[in-house]
């Protein structure tokens, strides 16, 4: 379905294409994950299909209907306390050296804070360019698409390193074609409720091709 | 004279955290003093209870998993100095107990506080992993 072809096109023609070494895709959720492999430049995207909502319309078995799409697109972070490492490692570092070294360190909480602002300010600006406004697929298949809200969550204590998340909601509007699906044959569906004079037979209606 | 039970505590603190299972800490303070060895006997080395693991339940799933976190707990007594919450410090500890003479920096900053143990006399300190900017 277009829903599906949409979020790889999200993956691999906007969202990959534009890392640069500054963060890292995957188009599903990873069920856990180490807080050193998000660490620094690592820090990952999630993206993944949240939610689909289609208006209800009666009496229709086959043909387009309104698909209006969540993507959740899930930030991830963590940061190492980042200082003078050097002058601390130095066996020769004076007492003040040492001092002034350790009051420029930086809160790896704080480094964190940073780091996910800014990744969510670079994923904003890719997803909503004006460039990407079809999401890369074809022309009129994607439209009303808009990120509803950027929300960032409690900072997590993932050992030596800080892991801190967030997250956004992509949505937008597309047509999904009921075409039924390729599985085993059965018989044909008839509608009996047309009501045909001289239909002594009543077997007059609509075949759905299960093929 | 009987002594205090806490007081009795205390004194095998120096079995419990400071004995055949402890490793080689260095402690750097906010003003760069660095402490070595013990308060009382500055022929020995500062040691203290090194822990590489712990187990914590993940928020998220609620289930429990095993985080590379250092934690180092020691004994306040043999402290010139005890780290209060809100200070930057540089802890060197082993990364690897079959190397305990090598050192490695991290920080102890406020992101997470130390934890007591005022009580009976340990500090617990949450370590963070150092980079260099």
């Amino acid at each position: 379905m277009n829903f599906e072809t949409v979020k790889d096109s999200i993956v691999n023609n906007i969202l990959a294409p534009a890392e640069a070494g500054r963060f890292r895709t995957v188009g599903f959720q990873r069920q856990s994950i180490n807080a050193d492999e998000v660490e620094d430049n690592l820090r990952l995207v999630q993206i993944y299909f949240s939610r689909g909502d289609f208006s209800k319309r009666a009496g229709r078995n086959t043909g387009p209907v309104q698909h209006d799409v969540t993507y959740r697109v899930e930030l991830i972070v963590s940061k190492a306390a980042g200082g003078d490492l050097a002058t601390l490692d130095n066996p020769s570092s004076t007492p003040s050296q040492l001092a002034t070294a350790l009051v420029g360190f930086s809160e790896s909480s704080a480094l964190a804070d940073a780091s996910l602002d800014e990744l969510a300010g670079i994923i904003y600006q890719i997803l909503m360019d004006g460039l990407n406004y079809d999401l890369g697929v074809t022309k009129y298949t994607v439209s009303n698409r808009w990120i509803d809200n950027i929300q960032k969550n409690e900072p997590t204590s993932r050992g030596s390193l800080l892991v801190l998340t967030g997250s956004m909601d992509l949505s937008c509007r597309m047509v999904e074609e009921i075409t039924g699906d390729v599985g085993a044959e059965v018989p044909g569906v008839y509608d009996t409720e047309l009501d045909i004079d001289g239909d002594d037979v009543e077997k007059t209606g609509v075949t759905i091709d299960n093929t | 004279m009987v002594v205090n039970l806490r007081e009795k505590v205390e004194q095998d603190l120096g079995v419990t955290l400071e004995g055949a299972f402890s490793l080689l800490v260095v402690l750097i303070d906010p003003d760069g003093v660095t402490q070595s060895s013990k308060k009382d006997d500055r022929d020995t080395d500062l040691t203290g209870q090194v822990l590489y693991d712990t187990v914590v339940e993940d928020p998220a799933t609620g289930g429990r998993v095993v985080i590379n976190e250092p934690i180092v707990t020691l004994r306040r007594s043999s402290l010139i100095r005890v780290p209060e919450a809100g200070e930057t410090w540089s802890v060197k500890i082993p990364l690897d107990p079959s190397t305990p003479e090598v050192l490695t920096t991290f920080i102890l900053d406020p992101t997470k506080s130390p934890e007591g143990g005022r009580s009976i006399g340990f500090i617990r300190l949450y370590l963070k992993k150092a980079a260099q900017e």
